[in-house]
């Protein structure tokens, strides 16, 4: 009896460990989506992969709330590299938990984060996390965590590109063949503003249409567009368009009326906005992924 | 007939009381007009001036090459230990995020980035100060976005605890004001806030204005300041400066038609609390609220790098005000301006008499500088912070100068901060450096802050300097967490000078 017992123990002893130590994580990874809703995919200005190793103390001179962890850095996956805090990949930042208790010692997760503050370390303020499984090495955690991550971003950029495709009035391939200063007076509404070292210093680029994607017509060969040749600080981030350049313009229409003369004299058929948000310009080789959306 | 003759006795008597009267008058003098006294010769006398230059850029951020230009900085009255520090340094994670702000809890000595300016991703531009007793830190920025590509957009911004990583509360909002300037006291526990811009909003017209608030943030409101015709506006800096007993200055770069500028101060003397506030100052040529300084000056305004001023711009904006502490009778001014074939001359003026004369000549003239920055200390010295292209054409330098006057104004002594290459790096935006920089005093010490090229080199460094950030001072190299080399860029520079 005792034999037969002895063998049962043995028998499953092994698979009943097994099952707490493999199955029980599982069970509250799979009891988890993978990513995060789209809200806090948003807002996280700081994601990465990691592991707790302990408490931590908030010191410097930031102060916070609430509970703060170790954490050691197996991988940033945003924001995009390079960035300065790619320093700490491999090394400790500070997690302030948004629930005190939820996370411990060993825990491996996916930290969707904000920036805390920047002093002798990194410190980070949890939106929200994804454990990860305890399952297989470190590496191979990583990696499927990261894969589920930028799976989730990649879905998220794509969403925001759909948005911005669908929101201009135009999409076009094109080729700058031309910068020119403001024509003042070929714009009925323009007139000579104020003295500011804020000013975008507009200038004008004629585009030649290579291909329509979006909002053209048949007969549009070459269209204008506005862009700030200013580097002061509030302008230096916006696109400025070069001679020869080959690029897809998401633009909108001039919403000044704009005669046919003043047409003329700029040498184009049709005449766009103001071009301020370098998103809205984007590498030649995307347009397969352009049409893609466009198509959805 | 007896009343005919009783009238002519009173009349006798009144008008021979009057010659008497008349002749025992006290001659007439005439007010002394008091006179700024002539700056002797300038020997700087060697003192006993300790100085501390720390870079602002925090450990944690060693990998970064940030153009950290046009610093501002806010020490607490209060408690001196709180300093606040701000650049045109963008939130280092999030093209979205709030623009960040340095705070320090050790009187500078080490610093955190903490983004809790409402503004997207770094300001366009920002000035912050304390209140005197309050603990309460205001910001003036611009804030981005604008709502459209032409319209400006200040905001005013406060917080109660600089340290927590809750964002700043937005006291105001609005489109039209160019370059706030916030400076803060309290009255009995309540905020005073008065934040000089330049209100494009009023173009064309007169531009110069205060947004200000004289009860504890509850409201503000908007103060014209500029009395007389413009071009069409004002030129960028309107600085305001706080004195004792409710004394408030501003000073101002009104522009005329033709394109040429007066330097003009307007005072108040009940902290602009009445109806028609800034009015106690009376031009004695045009009889117009705020006295000229001077009239008819070149103030470039040249939005382009120039390669003769260090990579820098000429935007007009070198202007600064400071009144003593303890009298409010003695201000300063310095501004800049276009001198024959130089780029920019800096000056430097003061007024014992409340602003109402001015010293006929300059008490300093400074060739080739930009970005002065003024500070009374409670001994009624004056502190006077710029910088300088100095060197040759081929390897030109930025030079900050330290100088500080005395109570008659004569030169005590001028120490250099930093010499550094002014021909590298290449600029990423502009201001290079920024179009202006701050100085103040608590008490005996004066605090400032400049942004200046970064290479760890002591002989850039004069009086030495500490760095949170790492570097190799030996192979003059700036590395990240990893000992990887990190390119050289422009950091705000936090100072303190005590004897």
């Amino acid at each position: 009896m005792i034999k037969i017992m002895i063998d049962t123990v043995r028998r499953w002893a092994l698979p009943i460990v097994c099952s707490v130590v493999v199955l029980v994580p599982l069970a509250r990874a799979l009891g988890q989506e993978l990513a995060p809703e789209e809200s806090v995919l948003k807002e996280a200005e700081i994601v990465l992969v990691g592991t707790v190793v302990g408490p931590a103390t908030l010191e410097g001179a930031v102060t916070a709330k609430g509970e703060a962890v170790t954490v050691k850095v197996e991988k940033f996956l945003r924001p995009e590299a390079p960035s300065m805090i790619y320093s700490f990949e491999g090394g400790n930042v500070t997690v302030q938990l948004r629930e005190p208790g939820s996370l411990g010692p060993g825990d491996s997760a996916t930290f969707y984060t904000r920036l805390g503050s920047m002093g002798r370390g990194l410190t980070v303020i949890e939106l929200a996390h994804i454990l990860i499984p305890d399952l297989g090495a470190m590496e191979e955690r990583v990696m499927a965590a990261a894969a589920a991550t930028e799976s989730a971003l990649a879905g998220l950029s794509n969403s925001e590109l759909r948005a911005r495709i669908q929101q201009a009035d135009v999409v076009l391939l094109g080729r700058v063949t031309a910068i020119r200063e403001m024509p003042a007076a070929a714009l009925a509404t323009e007139k000579q503003g104020p003295l500011s070292e804020h000013d975008p210093m507009w200038q004008q680029a004629v585009v030649e249409v290579q291909e329509r994607i979006k909002g053209l017509e048949g007969e549009t060969r070459r269209i204008s567009v506005r862009f700030a040749a200013s580097t002061d600080i509030r302008w230096f981030r916006s696109p400025k368009l070069t001679v020869g350049e080959e690029r897809i313009f998401m633009l909108d229409r001039d919403r000044d009326v704009i005669t046919a003369v003043a047409l003329a004299r700029l040498g184009v058929d049709a005449a766009m906005g103001t071009l301020v948000d370098r998103k809205n310009v984007l590498a030649k080789d995307q347009i397969e992924r352009v049409k893609s959306l466009l198509r959805e | 007939m007896r009343n005919r003759e009783a009238r002519s006795r009173v009349i006798m008597v009144f008008a021979t009381l009057a010659i008497l009267a008349a002749c025992h008058t006290t001659p007439v003098v005439p007010t002394p007009t008091p006179v700024v006294p002539t700056p002797t010769p300038v020997v700087p006398t060697p003192t006993q001036l300790n100085i501390r230059v720390i870079n602002v850029i925090p450990e944690a951020m060693s990998a970064e090459t940030n153009q950290d230009s046009e610093p501002n900085l806010a020490v607490n009255p209060a408690n001196v230990d709180q300093i606040a520090a701000s650049a045109f340094t963008p939130n280092p994670v999030s093209a979205t995020g709030n623009a960040p702000i340095f705070v320090s809890v050790d009187a500078g000595e080490t610093w955190s980035l903490n983004p809790i300016v409402q503004s997207q991703r770094s300001t366009a531009d920002i000035t912050i100060r304390f209140t005197r007793t309050t603990n309460t830190l205001y910001a003036g920025i611009l804030r981005l976005p604008f709502p459209s590509p032409n319209t400006l957009r200040m905001s005013i911004q406060s917080t109660t605890n600089f340290r927590a990583a809750t964002p700043m509360t937005v006291l105001v909002d609005r489109t039209g004001p160019d370059q706030p300037y916030v400076q803060a006291t309290d009255i009995a526990g309540s905020d005073r806030v008065y934040v000089g811009g330049n209100d494009l909003g009023l173009f064309p017209g007169r531009t110069a204005t205060v947004d200000q608030t004289v009860n504890n943030a509850a409201t503000f409101t908007i103060q014209r300041i500029e009395r007389r015709a413009t071009s069409g506006q004002d030129l960028p800096p309107v600085r305001p400066a706080i004195g004792p007993s409710g004394v408030i200055y501003v000073a101002y770069l009104g522009r005329r038609v033709g394109g040429l500028s007066d330097v003009v101060v307007v005072r108040d003397d009940n902290g602009a609390t009445g109806a028609n506030p800034y009015q106690a100052l009376i031009d004695s040529g045009d009889g117009q609220a705020g006295v000229r300084v001077v009239t008819g000056r070149n103030v470039p305004f040249e939005n382009f790098q120039h390669a003769n001023l260090g990579q820098e711009r000429l935007v007009a904006s070198d202007l600064s005000l400071s009144v003593d502490p303890n009298d409010s009778t003695r201000v300063c001014v310095a501004w800049g301006d276009r001198q024959g074939a130089e780029v920019l001359t800096l000056h430097l003026r003061c007024s014992i008499d409340s602003g109402q004369t001015w010293s006929a000549g300059d008490l300093r003239t400074l060739t080739n500088a930009k970005n002065p920055a003024l500070a009374f200390d409670s001994q009624g010295r004056l502190g006077f912070l710029y910088q300088s292209v100095e060197g040759s054409n081929a390897a030109p330098r930025w030079v900050t100068h330290f100088e500080r006057l005395g109570q008659n104004f004569q030169q005590l002594d001028d120490t250099v901060l930093a010499t550094v290459p002014a021909n590298t790096p290449a600029p990423t935006f502009l201001p290079y450096i920024g179009d202006y920089v701050h100085l103040m005093a608590v008490d005996r010490t004066f605090y400032g802050i400049f942004s200046a090229n970064n290479t760890p080199s002591l002989t850039n460094f004069p009086q030495g300097v500490v760095y949170q950030r790492r570097a190799d001072f030996n192979s003059q190299t700036l590395q990240d967490f990893n000992g990887n080399p990190v390119n050289v860029s422009i950091d705000p520079f936090f100072f303190w000078a005590r004897e």
